[in-house]
């Protein structure tokens, strides 16, 4: 029974080395595949290596794309500002054109008003008591030699001035109307418009034939269109301010 | 340089002794196994400077050295003399190795299907599931060769003593 249970356990035994022999095969296996790991891993940091450069390049020009993109909004602005002050030029030559006409023609041009300058009360300063100051009031010499000439300015001024009621098809086309004022005779003291409401008020004692319709832009003050109704001269404005 | 293939072929010659000393120090064959990987990966990154003949006298430094660490890790209240554990050598010679060599002579002589069932069990580490998958045996079956195997082997043993 000894004997046996001794060949049992060295049995055992040789069983337990071939089962740590097993173990250690595997184990060798498993350190092989770490070495070519490592060698692999080696062998990619290499080709990243080697990929540095480009990636340099890339990287530059991912920045420098970004600069662009960060600088670009500043350069948008500058062409809105620039609409604006074009429009403002071009309003500004428009009215010295005008001007030389009116001192030809003696017609009164409203003075062009920027476009967002609104929802204010301004009161109506017209060209004509600058034109007045330059034609009206010569040398003592000119006033003799042009004597007629003002009193035709006037005239013509008032006949200009009173535009047809039934012709309003232009109206709105033009971004900064000017407007055709009655000239100063015509004109209360207390007229006034608003231009933020497009509105345009008389007081007058004396009330007038025709009621100049009101300054219609494209949009309104809040940039909405708008509406065309307004453009055929349907609504008509009049708010008398006391 | 050394190149891939020479460093492979130094350390898995050196990898039996490496595990049975690290297993000297350690004591549990799988953490002595983690010991000598961290020491061949170390070894690895120092592959440029490294000589052949220096390697197995580094790499049993290197791997006493981790062991001794995984040791303090394991048993932090456990005092460790160190120097000792430095100094100690594991022999050249695998003393499993012997008897081996003798399981395997014996096993061999076993029938094939008896063969194969304890090379798959023992040696390949597989289970009992795994070796019927693989063979296409019941689980009585395979009990039942795996039985007369042991007792094949025993009878071995008795004629090899009486040899």
């Amino acid at each position: 029974m000894k004997e046996e249970n001794e060949i049992t356990e060295e049995v055992r035994e040789l069983l337990d080395s071939l089962e740590q022999h097993g173990a250690n095969a595997r184990r060798q296996k498993e350190l092989s595949d770490l070495i070519d790991s490592l060698a692999a891993g080696t062998s990619l940091r290499a080709k990243h290596r080697r990929l540095y450069p480009i990636w340099w390049i890339v990287g530059a020009a991912a920045a420098c794309l970004l600069l662009w993109l960060l600088a670009r909004p500043t350069f948008k602005e500058t062409p809105n500002m620039n609409e604006e002050i074009l429009v403002e030029e071009i309003g500004v030559k428009d009215t010295i054109q005008k001007e030389n006409e009116t001192i030809e023609e003696s017609v009164i041009l409203e003075e062009p008003v920027p476009k967002k300058l609104l929802a204010e009360e301004t009161p109506i300063k017209t060209k004509k008591t600058q034109n007045q100051s330059t034609i009206i009031k010569p040398t003592p010499k000119a006033v003799e030699e042009n004597f007629v000439e003002p009193q035709l300015v006037e005239n013509t001024a008032i006949e200009s001035t009173k535009p047809e009621p039934t012709d309003t098809s232009n109206i709105g086309s033009n971004p900064i109307p000017n407007v055709v004022e009655e000239p100063i005779a015509v004109q209360s003291p207390h007229r006034r418009v608003i231009r933020s409401l497009n509105l345009v008020c008389y007081e007058c004692q004396k009330e007038p034939e025709y009621v100049p319709q009101a300054m219609i832009e494209d949009r309104t003050i809040f940039g909405q269109l708008q509406d065309p109704n307004m453009k055929n001269g349907s609504w008509a404005f009049e708010v008398k301010l006391y | 340089m050394m190149t891939t293939e020479e460093f492979k072929q130094n350390i898995l010659g050196l990898q039996p002794r490496l595990q049975r000393t690290a297993e000297g120090i350690v004591g549990d064959p799988d953490s002595a196994a983690d010991a000598v990987q961290e020491a061949v990966i170390t070894l690895w990154e120092q592959r440029a400077t490294l000589k052949a003949q220096d390697m197995e006298r580094l790499s049993l430094t290197i791997v006493k050295r981790r062991s001794i660490d995984m040791l303090r890790k394991q048993k932090p209240t456990v005092s460790i003399d160190t120097e000792q554990l430095m100094q100690w050598e594991v022999p050249d010679e695998d003393p499993l190795e012997e008897r081996y060599q003798l399981a395997r002579k014996l096993v061999d002589q076993l029938p094939e299907r008896q063969r194969n069932a304890i090379l798959m069990k023992y040696e390949k580490g597989l289970s009992n599931k795994e070796i019927e998958r693989a063979t296409g045996m019941s689980s009585t079956h395979l009990y039942a060769t795996l039985s007369r195997a042991y007792k094949a082997l025993r009878n071995a043993m008795i004629q090899n003593k009486e040899e």
